[in-house]
């Protein structure tokens, strides 16, 4: 079983790049499940992955960084020991600090997971703003991806993808970045990376 | 509930609730998607305008840190089908993100919306909402109905397709 956690601030397109993973999890003979924890009393995002028939299990009443993760911990338990499922996406609410998801998954018991990979997703039409007044969240999220994700590049201009493309590489300058349109094709390396 | 996130940040004080929109003629696709567009985007400036950023910032950004910060205005509407009308909001400086579409001939609709803003108490997302809500539904001639919250009983709810694993 493959973990994959989509991390980004809230409104960045986590939920749109799920979607777009679950098509391709699906064309490619994957089971996938989807972990979702959103913040508020009504989750909106696993009401719309459940309305598209998607395999999703949800975490509420608290956000999955601070309070929930041993519900994290055992929703991963079940479903390796019940569901044979290739991967499991996880999406942290866009307030969670992905340091202490990590903190949670020593406490994992089941079989070992085969790769852990993080993908993080930008948002260029807001990110020098949020990296200005929420820096600490934002930067652990880029220092943490695996693999970046510009989010709404139809959206923003050329200066604004530029912007975000060199505020991004300022923090982590390693890991793959993709700038991506929104409900765009995934590209196949991309998918590949993110779907072993 | 009310999440600290850390030292220097403001606080995020989820407000969500269900609607009921009904018209006195059935809408279009675009023009539903319109409607909660304009919605969503009034609802964005007056949150701006509460922390006393202008939302006309010529900018784009905001220097000096504000009071209050938009995550994520998100509203769903579910219809049979699999069918759904999704629209998001993050900035006032942008327009609504809209995806799905509603099916033809409908002139009232039930959706939720979940308001997640830095800064601002529930409270006050609440009268912002109502606020916003009223200003679009007298431009439409729409009534606006609000659903009590589903309670939830568990913090750990599976949810799958029967056919799924």
């Amino acid at each position: 079983m493959h973990l994959l956690l989509v991390n980004g601030f809230l409104g960045s397109g986590k939920t749109t790049l799920i979607l777009s993973l679950a098509r391709a999890a699906q064309a490619r003979g994957r089971k996938a499940a989807m972990i979702i924890n959103e913040i508020g009393e009504i989750g909106i995002d696993n009401q719309l992955m459940r309305q598209l028939d998607l395999n999703v299990w949800e975490l509420f009443n608290g956000c999955i960084c601070c309070t929930l993760t041993a519900d994290l911990v055992s929703t991963l338990q079940t479903l390796d020991a019940e569901y044979d499922v290739d991967v499991v996406v996880v999406e942290p609410s866009g307030a969670a600090d992905p340091k202490n998801v990590l903190t949670a998954l020593p406490y994992y018991r089941g079989r070992p997971l085969e790769s852990v990979r993080w993908v993080t997703v930008l948002d260029p039409l807001r990110l020098p703003m949020l990296l200005e007044v929420l820096e600490p969240l934002i930067a652990a999220g880029i220092r943490q991806g695996d693999c970046l994700v510009i989010s709404k590049a139809d959206l923003a201009t050329a200066e604004e993808l530029a912007e975000a493309t060199t505020l991004t590489r300022a923090v982590n300058d390693r890991a793959p970045l993709y700038c991506l349109m929104l409900g765009g094709e995934l590209p196949p390396d991309l998918v590949a990376g993110l779907l072993p | 509930m009310s999440l600290k996130l850390a030292a220097g940040l403001p606080s995020l004080e989820p407000y969500a609730l269900q609607q009921r929109w009904t018209l006195p003629r059935s809408l279009s696709p675009g023009e539903w998607a319109a409607m909660f567009s304009d919605y969503l985007a009034g609802l964005a400036r007056l949150c701006a305008e509460a922390g006393g950023q202008a939302s006309s910032d010529a900018a784009g950004r905001n220097r000096a840190a504000p009071h209050v910060v938009i995550g994520h205005i998100k509203l769903l509407a579910l219809f049979d089908g699999g069918e759904y009308l999704r629209v998001s909001m993050v900035s006032p400086r942008h327009g609504a993100t809209v995806t799905g579409s509603t099916p033809s001939g409908l002139s009232e609709m039930p959706v939720t919306l979940n308001v997640l803003v830095y800064g601002l108490p529930a409270e006050r997302l609440a009268g912002l909402t109502a606020a916003a809500a009223a200003a679009v539904a007298g431009h439409w001639g729409a009534a606006v109905e609000t659903v009590p919250l589903p309670h939830h009983h568990h913090h750990h709810e599976r949810t799958e397709h029967a056919d799924q694993p």
